[in-house]
């Protein structure tokens, strides 16, 4: 898990995000090694926090707001990609996806909206 | 009576004239006595006394009399019968004093008919108007717009009607005598050339100086927009030459029909024979059908081909949507396969033969295959201005035949079928047989897709479309509005099989406008009693929501559907691609795009216009019976208006 930089948006979602284990309290990014790894986010605690930046960031704009698609981006409940290539296709799209790189959508966040996928039904 | 000679007046109800008693020509009318019915304080003059003879009494009798206040007739009656002329149904306009004398000739000389008054609340929405009922009918409406703050308001339609190469008559009021215009703001309404603000986005425009010289361009003028490709014209009517009194009226020019455009014969049995020695043609009809009849040519031309065609949808609506050769959906595949293409009328053949990524760095792809021959069949680049850059992307295609497609069409089938041996209907009817497979498995996978999500609020684009077939499937329906903002579930959908049941944006593709068409779209089809639904974007009608009343106060049926994704979704998605590339920010791209905080109550809004209207509808479960009772009123040929709202796309 990387955080080398947290992002505002990271920032307003660091409440949750440090309840749930996902990120590092403030100031921990500083220290050389934290004492003790925060303790792993529950899975419904993952998929919450999925399901919040799922819209926040703007999946859902083009994916719509249960993953149903539509004519700006595809059905991301129907033949899910297994989790290497969903993360390939967000850090490097091969179409006209904006791409979600690191700095801006850590791994942490990109699994935990992966979590929420898994959740929705077609 | 020939052209060159004087014609009487022939209003609805006033009597025809020739010469207008009271009035003398020119300058000197103004010395003529007024009529008995002038002023009334019009007392007899008085009498000469000699014994006051020399006097200042007898100096003022000697004076000219106040010029008369009243008159018969006036140029602008002139011009309302050469518009009855030209058997233009409705005026829409939004009250200007520059047009002052046409208005009061049209509600009274005229007697509001034929032309009839359309009272629109923004001159955006009048154009946008004229544009819908072009679109239902085929035929141009006047439009009567102010001058300088009229036509600013008016011509972002006007560039839609250009880009869309809609059929307009637009007269635009002015003063063109300094030294008549009254202080200030007849002075600020004024322009020394009104068109030159808008003239990039006309097909033609002229400022006549008499009423022959406004006849003449009325006429010339109607026949330039209605004849293809079609625009938008515009007509400056001088404010004096409007009011000052008729003398006598110029004969009406004739309007003599004019055939359509076809493409040379030769041309086309050479055009044939590339078709025939293909192996995989495909149709890209883009501008194509502007008549009723052009549907059904094109099915007829694919089928003696087994061609697919896929349907550019951009601004009109070509191919029925259930037709097993309409490979619309799979667009890329087919250009991907054709080693032959033929586009009819197209638009941006570019953008149908090439796919451009929105990237940091854009990079661009194409989707034909090596040696694939184009030939294009129109007239799109017959009208093409310097400016505005709506003529698109250059394509150098291979044979280009000018004429209009539509009219070219049947003889191109002619020439085909002459050329045809067994082989080639052999071969036509194979490629027919597995595109047929191909539409069947497309309209299968849509079908599942329209579905997913059924039961979230709010309610999903797929759904929506589905309600809204179950409640207008037994109707004689039309289908118009932001379509595409809504993922085009309708013509990927709907049996869709009527040359005039689907219209598209196209043209400008600006919002502001949906509203105006959609009215004057429902205004066309009126007579016929269709039910016009319109799929109306929040974004679109909060720009001119007065198309509402007017549609209300002229009784024009219409079933607003309202697409309320609260936001202006398109720009929410630019604004987060800037963001991404940026990597900062992902998520404020709803600054400045949503239209949420309040959130609008366009039912309310709806009905402060008078109109019927529910909703907010948020609940998939809410949407059929609200539909149903809109349908209801719809019926009962007043508009009514559904908020729903939806996922957002």
């Amino acid at each position: 898990m990387t955080h080398s930089k947290l992002t505002l948006r990271s920032l307003k979602l660091a409440p949750v995000l440090i309840a749930a284990g996902l990120l590092a309290p403030a100031g921990h990014a500083q220290e050389a090694a934290p004492a003790s790894p925060p303790p792993p986010a529950s899975a419904p605690e993952r998929i919450a926090i999925g399901a919040t930046l799922y819209q926040r960031i703007g999946c859902a704009a083009c994916h719509g707001g249960v993953g149903q698609g539509g004519s700006a981006g595809p059905a991301l409940i129907v033949n899910p990609l297994p989790f290497d290539a969903f993360d390939q296709q967000v850090r490097d799209p091969i179409n006209a996806m904006p791409a979600y790189t690191h700095k801006v959508l850590p791994d942490a966040e990109l699994r935990a909206i992966y979590a929420f996928l898994g959740t929705l039904k077609p | 009576m020939t052209e060159d000679q004087p014609r009487a007046l022939s209003p609805a109800g006033v009597k025809r004239r020739t010469i207008l008693k009271g009035l003398a020509s020119g300058g000197a009318a103004l010395a003529v006595p007024a009529p008995a019915s002038a002023r009334a304080n019009d007392a007899p003059a008085p009498k000469s006394d000699p014994a006051i003879a020399g006097t200042i009494e007898q100096s003022a009798l000697d004076s000219p009399p106040p010029p008369p206040l009243t008159t018969n007739h006036v140029g602008s009656d002139f011009m309302i019968d050469v518009i009855k002329s030209l058997g233009i149904d409705y005026v829409a306009a939004n009250p200007g004093s520059s047009f002052r004398g046409l208005h009061e000739s049209l509600v009274n000389h005229g007697g509001n008919v034929k032309p009839e008054l359309l009272t629109c609340l923004h001159e955006e929405t009048s154009v946008a108007m004229a544009v819908g009922y072009a679109r239902a009918t085929g035929k141009p409406i006047g439009v009567f717009v102010h001058s300088t703050v009229g036509l600013q308001h008016a011509s972002m339609s006007i560039y839609h009607a250009f880009a869309d190469r809609a059929p307009v008559l637009i007269f635009c009021g002015n003063t063109l005598d300094a030294a008549n215009r009254r202080p200030y703001v007849e002075w600020v309404h004024a322009a020394q050339d009104n068109a030159a603000m808008v003239r990039d986005t006309l097909k033609w425009d002229d400022q006549p100086v008499s009423l022959t010289h406004f006849a003449e361009s009325a006429v010339r003028g109607y026949r330039l927009a209605t004849s293809a490709p079609k625009g938008p014209v515009m007509i400056t009517v001088d404010s004096n030459l409007q009011e000052e009194p008729l003398e006598r009226a110029p004969a009406l020019p004739k309007l003599a029909p004019r055939t359509a455009p076809v493409a040379d014969r030769a041309a086309l049995d050479a055009l044939a024979a590339q078709l025939l020695a293909a192996d995989f043609p495909v149709v890209l009809a883009d501008r194509y059908a502007e008549s009723e009849t052009a549907m059904a040519a094109l099915v007829e031309f694919a089928e003696l081909l087994g061609a697919p065609v896929v349907d550019m949808l951009g601004a009109r609506f070509n191919f029925p949507t259930n037709h097993p050769l309409n490979q619309s959906e799979s667009h890329r595949q087919m250009v991907a396969q054709a080693d032959f293409v033929l586009a009819l009328e197209p638009v941006d053949l570019w953008g149908a033969l090439n796919v451009m990524s929105d990237q940091l760095v854009r990079t661009t792809r194409s989707l034909a295959p090596p040696g694939q021959k184009i030939a294009a069949i129109g007239v799109g680049d017959m009208l093409v201005h310097a400016n505005y850059q709506e003529f698109q992307r250059y394509v150098g295609v291979d044979t280009w035949l000018a004429g209009e497609a539509e009219a070219t069409l049947p003889a191109l089938t002619a020439s085909v079928r002459r050329g045809m041996t067994h082989a080639h209907r052999r071969k036509a009817a194979e490629r027919a047989a597995r595109l047929a497979e191909v539409h069947a498995a497309t309209l299968a996978r849509t079908r599942n897709a329209a579905r997913l999500g059924w039961d979230a609020s709010p309610i999903t684009t797929g759904r929506l479309c589905s309600e809204l077939w179950d409640v207008i499937k037994e109707e004689d329906w039309v289908l118009c509005g932001a379509t595409n903002a809504i993922s085009n579930w309708p013509q990927r959908l709907w049996p869709i099989d009527k040359p005039y049941r689907l219209v598209r944006g196209g043209g400008a593709a600006a919002i502001g406008t949906g509203i105006g068409i959609a009215v004057g779209l429902a205004l066309g089809h009126r007579a016929h009693k269709r039910i016009v639904v319109n799929i109306q974007t929040d974004g679109d009608l909060l720009y001119a929501p007065g198309a509402l009343w007017t549609a209300a106060h002229h009784g024009i049926p219409i079933l607003n559907v309202m697409h309320n994704n609260r936001a202006y979704h398109q720009e929410t998605m630019h604004i987060q691609r800037m963001a991404n590339r940026l990597e900062r920010g992902i998520d404020r791209a709803d600054i400045g795009t949503v239209i949420a905080n309040p959130d609008v109550d366009f039912a309310s809004l709806a009905r402060g216009f008078g109109i019927w209207a529910e909703g907010p509808i948020d609940q998939p479960a809410d949407l059929a019976g609200s539909l149903r009772r809109a349908l209801a009123v719809v019926k009962s040929g007043k508009p009514a208006l559904v908020d729903v709202i939806t996922q957002v796309r």
